[in-house]
């Protein structure tokens, strides 16, 4: 294979360095563009799950449910020691274990008041909170206080609270009651520290419990914290075998069909609305399954990067098939030329392919360094966590992750559309009778 | 035997409906290492007996052969493979590739498959080869940095590097000054002489067709004169008397 060819090709693409810089800023620009929608996409899934994980304070949860005397349905886990076990000898590793109880609640100080989820963790020894969360009035240490109350900065804002402060809560019971509890002001967080700070209120479980009508030990669900999110559906099937071969009732899991008017989870959930059942029957679920829906937004980008790669790429391979036209025409006498001198007529055409292919990965090259840099800036944007977008950011910006096969393959799909493109030019200038070519005066 | 034979060659083009005869069924020989002159005025077919005996054009009818192969019914990469081994080519406005150069240039057939110059000869045959045609201080100069006479100079190396029986060169001066066309005639001889390359040259220039050892003069698609070495040469299909110019 001589490279003489291929050398000829790299240096046309320089001659004519106008038409060179237009054709690659044409294809440098779609793939800019479809390499930051991929590369947002990518990172999409991941921050909307982490951001739900640290939410719900786990990947992969299980709750309980039981029957009341009264016939009332309501979430409870009254000995875990069953699913610990369970836990153990799935074989599976687990970065940490969260119990949590929760309740809507209407917090009161000085006759102004707000409407709260109450969740109830072991704050003392949550080492989420101290990771997550940052105090800007407060302290740590008050987290000891058995009726502790850790509320956003908004919400104490609107309260007019400080530390030490008591707050008068009105909620329910699990079995319906009416019930008031008082709890004091251990700490404020940030707000902007993250999206959990400034909607969540944190409270001690066993103290929630015992307002609840819960028994010590007892809690409403369990979060499991993976130290990798992928990892949580291998997580959920396995865990759920393992209790389901320890002999506990649970929920199916495979219930998730969509009928297209419900995510599947909510079918999921209604269907299992549906059972009675005596004792406790539990149910194992994900972040994932929670968020199947922000995975169709994935799948919806994924494939309209696609499309709007082909067509910016049509747009663009009908410039590139036009001037490769006119490029053949100008140096008609200088194929003529190697075709005398000994150049076969698929060399010709090679060297064509060649020059569209340098073309266009050049082109794809530098778009996709582009697409860094842009994403790179816009990684330096700061976001209101108040805002509604909080979800999809990584705390507090936005982030990318482009799958490198996904750049790799658009950077195929764009050479393979350019070859192409430049494939009916190429191939009549291979054709081109060398007499007539050389006698073509221009 | 003769290098180049060419048998009752016919060679109509076709524009639209009209015939266009530009070579009327022309018979002549060439013999291995002679200077060899096509003349004739323009359109007299000159070019059009070129480009068949350079297998880059095909006759109507009649036989074109070339170092005793008849070049008849041979696939386009055939025809191509043997213009590589064989032939060499100078044309009348250099058609070097802009973007080579000099050195590249004259090196660029050498690169395109099997050819009579090994390998490891091939620096020191090219270095000679711009010696001969006096470019030595040009080597890495690109082709738009030349003169006309230059250019002509490498694209005479450049036909030279494969070491063909046969150099082709369709009125090479035709593009340069008078002087400066004499000088590429005369070094064409220069190297004619020293390796025994046969020349055939196209020109309608008739101060320089008496260089030649050979002169074929054509009008109208026919000769009207075949001499070499001052005597007429006899032959099947010459059939016209000569005519004055
Ligand atoms: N491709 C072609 N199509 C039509 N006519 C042609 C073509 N090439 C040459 N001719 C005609 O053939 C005749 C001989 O042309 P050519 O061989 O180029 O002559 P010369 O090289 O002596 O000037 C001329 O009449 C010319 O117009
Ligand atoms: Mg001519």
């Amino acid at each position: 294979m001589n490279t003489v060819l291929p050398r000829i090709a790299a240096r046309n693409l320089l001659r004519q360095k106008k038409r060179t810089i237009l054709l690659a800023g044409a294809i440098a620009f779609g793939i800019m563009i479809v390499t930051l929608i991929n590369g947002f996409a990518g990172s999409f899934i991941q921050n909307v799950s982490e951001n739900f994980a640290y939410l719900l304070g786990g990947h992969v949860f299980v709750s309980g449910s039981e029957y009341t005397a009264s016939g009332r349905r309501i979430s409870v886990i009254r000995d875990d020691s069953v699913i610990m076990q369970a836990l153990s000898s799935s074989g599976q590793r687990w970065a940490s274990l969260q119990k949590t109880s929760e309740t809507t609640a209407t917090l009161i100080f000085e006759g102004k008041s707000i409407r709260q989820n109450l969740t109830g963790i072991d704050l003392a020894h949550s080492t989420m909170l101290k990771e997550r969360l940052a105090l800007i009035n407060g302290s740590w240490d008050n987290l000891a206080w058995p009726n502790a109350i850790i509320v956003s900065q908004s919400v104490a804002k609107k309260l007019n609270v400080l530390p030490g402060d008591t707050i008068v809560a009105q909620f329910q019971t699990v079995t319906g009651q009416n019930n008031v509890g008082e709890f004091r002001l251990a700490a404020v967080t940030v707000d902007s520290t993250s999206f959990i700070g400034s909607i969540m209120t944190y409270v001690q479980l066993d103290y929630l419990n015992s307002l609840i009508g819960l028994g010590k030990g007892e809690y409403m669900s369990l979060g499991i914290m993976l130290d990798k999110l992928d990892r949580s559906e291998a997580f959920a099937t396995s865990l759920y075998t393992s209790m389901k071969g320890m002999g506990l009732k649970l929920f199916d899991r495979s219930t998730r069909e969509s009928d297209g008017s419900m995510t599947p989870f909510q079918a999921m959930i209604q269907k299992q609305n549906s059972e009675t059942w005596t004792g406790t029957k539990y149910r194992v679920y994900t972040v994932d399954d929670v968020l199947a829906q922000a995975k169709q937004i994935v799948v919806a980008l994924d494939t309209g990067s696609v499309a709007i790669l082909i067509v910016l790429f049509a747009i663009v391979m009908i410039g590139i098939s036009n001037s490769f036209r006119m490029a053949m025409y100008e140096r008609i006498r200088e194929i003529g030329t190697m075709r005398a001198v000994g150049v076969q007529r698929g060399e010709i055409r090679s060297m064509f392919l060649y020059e569209a292919l340098f073309l266009a990965l050049a082109g794809a090259v530098v778009g996709i360094i582009l697409a860094l840099i842009v994403m790179a800036i816009l990684s330096l944007i700061t976001f209101d966590p108040q805002s509604p977008v909080f979800l999809i950011l990584k705390r507090g910006h936005l982030s990318f992750y482009l799958p490198p096969l996904r750049a790799l393959g658009n950077i195929a799909i764009i050479a393979v559309l350019t070859l192409v493109a430049v494939y009916a030019p190429a191939n009549a200038a291979a054709k081109m009778p060398p007499a007539e070519a050389l006698r073509t005066v221009k | 035997m003769p290098i180049i034979q060419l048998r009752s060659v016919k060679k109509d083009y076709f524009l639209g409906k009209v015939i266009v005869p530009a070579v009327k069924g022309i018979s002549f020989s060439i013999e291995r290492g002679d200077f060899v002159s096509i003349a004739g005025p323009s359109g007299s077919g000159k070019s059009t007996i070129l480009n068949m005996i350079g297998l880059i054009d095909t006759p109507t009818s009649g036989e074109v052969i070339i170092d005793g192969k008849n070049t008849k019914g041979l696939s386009d990469q055939e025809l191509t493979r043997f213009r590589h081994e064989v032939l060499g080519f100078i044309f009348q406005s250099f058609n070097l590739i802009p973007v080579l150069n000099v050195w590249e240039n004259i090196e660029f057939p050498l690169l395109l498959g099997k050819t009579r110059v090994p390998k490891n000869e091939w620096k020191s045959w090219i270095d000679f080869l711009i010696g001969e045609v006096g470019l030595g201080d040009w080597r890495a100069h690109k082709p738009n940095e030349l003169s006309g006479g230059q250019r002509q100079r490498v694209a005479i190396a450049r036909a030279l590097v494969t070491k063909p029986s046969i150099v082709l060169a369709d009125e090479p001066t035709a593009n340069l000054d008078s002087a400066t066309g004499e000088q590429i005639i005369d070094l064409m001889k220069k190297i004619n002489r020293e390796i025994q390359t046969t020349f055939i040259f196209s020109t309608h220039d008739a101060k320089i067709v008496n260089i030649a050892d050979h002169i074929i003069r054509l009008r109208d698609g026919t000769i009207i004169e075949n001499r070499r070495n001052g005597e007429d040469v006899a032959e099947e299909g010459a059939v016209d008397t000569p005519v004055e110019d």
